[in-house]
């Protein structure tokens, strides 16, 4: 109790005067660079959110509306003069980073740029290369993103013409495993969206491609059926037939 | 008649002299509060970022608190080595960028005052001497080791998500594991891994030693958070790594 009186009295001491204009902008531009970090924890929380409820990796767009970022959501930048151009890299969990979009002066200030690049106030986000890598946790966001990412497309409807060899329809995730033509694909398997870390999940009954990287996403300790209806676990190593 | 001007003279002297002295006195002694106080709020800046963030107190740099005072006032001036109007921290500070306290060796008062203020904590280690100027390392007082856990955990779950970036690399190459590996010994919480590393008591190591030491075991740590996990990305990482980790 003493110690925090003593504490008011000295900020007290502090408040009734003023600091030089230098320090001012010094501590102003602090500031701004803890609120860009904490903006950019934001947006990666949004993302992975986005991804856990549309099957998709979003641009910045698709955040801003009030379910995510908020339709009125704006980036801040470290200058006015900065480059505006502040994006999510397409179909890679990654967003530009601000710092090299600023001007020279702020750039080759290095406190505020081993600020920006620390990781004190980041949780979800961190410096990869020369952008902003956004972590994504959850194990289902995780496995979009693969198929998405890895495949370099959008998942969309298995209706429509452009599908590819990931696509859902009614709530469910077919993947494929493309042939030379569309009727000579393959259906590795299906799952509802919500029971991807439980199962059931369905399977090809056959084996031999089992090894095929798409099945190593599968959570353990999910239940699977083959086609023909025996039941199989995923294991960390394997797929492993119980029944 | 000139004895008493005289003595008139003498005792103006004698109390201009004295006034001086009581209020260099009374001036040092504000200096020393002042230096004191400044050490107080920055230790105590540090030791609140260090929990709210889970960062080694030693590692906090000076822009950190600087984004810890408040806007406006005169805040600067605790950054300081004094509270004069035309000091800043271009021309006068006290608290270098990496978050330590530098006073000249000319700076007597300040450094005695620091030096009494340190002694309540029984460190000797917190003094360094470089050149002229005495540097002392704020927070050192902190005996609490539960932050380090914390940031050390930090570091392992980081480490995790940057080598499931390599499960995106269909097939990786030695290069790509070998790459990712550098990526994140170059994590290693050297000052917040505690323990000495020694296999024995009278085993002497050298500083190289103790950081490869610290390097292989914070790998460890990432091995063994890969290996128990559950999740299946991490387990499909872990067989990628094992052999390199």
């Amino acid at each position: 109790m003493k110690k925090y009186l003593i504490l008011l009295i000295i900020s007290f001491s502090f408040l009734y005067s003023d600091s030089s204009t230098t320090f001012i902008e010094k501590q102003k531009l602090i500031i701004k660079t803890k609120k860009i970090i904490e903006e950019e924890e934001f947006i990666a929380r949004a993302f992975e959110r986005y991804i856990l409820e549309n099957a998709k990796i979003p641009t910045l767009s698709d955040l801003k509306n009030n379910n995510y970022l908020s339709t009125t959501f704006s980036p801040t930048y470290f200058t006015e003069d900065d480059s505006k151009d502040f994006s999510i890299i397409s179909r890679k969990n990654k967003m530009k980073n601000r710092l090299t979009l600023s001007v020279e002066s702020v750039r080759i200030n290095s406190g505020i740029a081993d600020l920006y690049n620390s990781s004190t106030y980041r949780n979800r986000t961190y410096l990869d290369g020369t952008e902003i890598g956004i972590f994504i946790r959850d194990d289902f966001a995780r496995h979009i993103y693969f198929l998405s990412s890895t495949a370099d497309i959008d998942i969309v409807t298995c209706s429509d013409s452009n599908r590819d060899k990931y696509c859902i329809e009614n709530d469910h995730m077919y993947i494929y495993k493309r042939g030379s033509d569309k009727s000579k694909d393959i259906l590795l398997m299906y799952y509802k969206l919500s029971k991807f870390r439980t199962g059931p999940i369905i399977i090809v009954d056959d084996p031999t491609i089992y090894d095929n990287s798409e099945f190593e996403h599968i959570p353990s300790g999910a239940i699977l059926f083959d086609i023909k209806g025996k039941k199989h676990i995923k294991t960390n190593k394997s797929i492993v037939r119980i029944q | 008649m000139l004895g008493n001007i005289w003595l008139s003279s003498a005792l103006a002297v004698v109390a201009i002299v004295s006034s001086a002295g009581i209020f260099k006195s009374y001036w040092d002694v504000q200096e020393a509060k002042e230096i004191q106080e400044n050490y107080q709020i920055i230790s105590d800046l540090k030791t609140l970022i260090a929990k709210q963030y889970g960062k080694d107190p030693n590692n906090v740099t000076r822009e950190e608190i600087i984004a810890q005072l408040p806007l406006g006032g005169n805040w600067e001036k605790v950054l300081l080595l004094d509270r004069k109007e035309s000091s800043t921290l271009e021309n006068n500070a006290l608290v270098s960028e990496d978050g330590n306290f530098e006073i000249d060796e000319n700076e007597k008062i300040k450094l005695l005052a620091l030096r009494a203020k340190l002694k309540s904590y029984s460190n000797d280690d917190v003094v360094e001497k470089i050149g002229t100027k005495y540097k002392f390392k704020i927070s050192q007082q902190n005996k609490n080791i539960d932050y380090k856990d914390i940031i050390i955990e930090k570091a392992v779950n980081k480490s995790v998500y940057i080598l499931s970036k390599l499960i995106y690399i269909s097939n990786p190459s030695d290069d790509d594991i070998k790459k990712e590996i550098t990526n994140i010994v170059a994590l290693t919480p050297y000052d917040s891994i505690y323990h000495d590393m020694k296999k024995n008591d009278t085993e002497i190591l050298s500083e190289d030693e103790v950081k490869k030491r610290k390097e292989a075991y914070f790998k460890k740590r990432v091995k063994e958070k890969l290996e128990e996990s559950n999740s299946a990305f991490e387990s499909k990482v872990y067989s990628i790594v094992k052999d390199e980790l």
